[in-house]
């Protein structure tokens, strides 16, 4: 369960996105901010 | 289903872009539902470019400002409207295994790893508009 202590503010554009290496469904893994191109997020909220 | 949009309007771009699905969804239960809802809605080709990440522990969720939201705010107006029109179609209203109050949110990286768009939605059901998601990737960064 998460708490309001341990969350950031959201991060402004402009500013350098939080970089993170995350693991793929496919057991591979994935960073960020990696791309050579522009890159789209999406937080998905609970999956119904 | 937002995703499924995203990708559609994405592909107007006519170029590559790369996107990042991120679920705080055990691996089971993000399959399941990859396999059971989001491929039904679409082909599965329209998500070539796109990785389906796992964040179990919500280390990057918090990273971005993603807490959760308070009960009245999730289960508002909007959202209960939302479930009546469902009932209403007949469809099957959808089952909470995970947890509703966790937000979630769009974000676009550009190429030089700062943030162009950075949205977090009122509510469990606002999400930005395509235009300005397809906006944020066009931008150019000055030379």
């Amino acid at each position: 369960m998460s708490t309001s202590a341990n969350i950031s503010p959201i991060p402004s554009v402009g500013q350098l996105a939080p970089n993170f290496l995350l693991p793929s469904i496919e057991d591979q893994h994935v960073q960020l901010s990696a791309s050579a191109k522009p890159a789209v997020l999406v937080f998905m909220r609970h999956l119904a | 289903m937002h995703v499924v949009q995203l990708h559609h309007a994405i592909q107007t771009l006519n170029t590559r872009v790369p996107v990042y699905v991120v679920s705080f969804a055990d691996l089971p239960y993000y399959r399941a539902w990859l396999n059971g809802a989001l491929f039904e809605h679409a082909p599965r080709n329209l998500f070539n470019n796109t990785h389906f990440l796992m964040d179990p522990y919500l280390r990057v969720y918090h990273a971005y400002g993603l807490g959760r939201n308070s009960f009245l705010r999730v289960y508002g107006p909007h959202i209960l409207w939302h479930y009546v029109k469902l009932y209403a179609r007949g469809q099957q209203l959808p089952k909470m295994r995970q947890d509703t109050l966790q937000s979630g949110g769009d974000f676009v990286i550009g190429h030089d790893g700062r943030l162009r768009l950075a949205y977090v939605g009122k509510d469990q059901s606002d999400r930005p508009k395509l235009v300005t998601i397809l906006e944020a990737l066009r931008f150019k960064t000055a030379p």
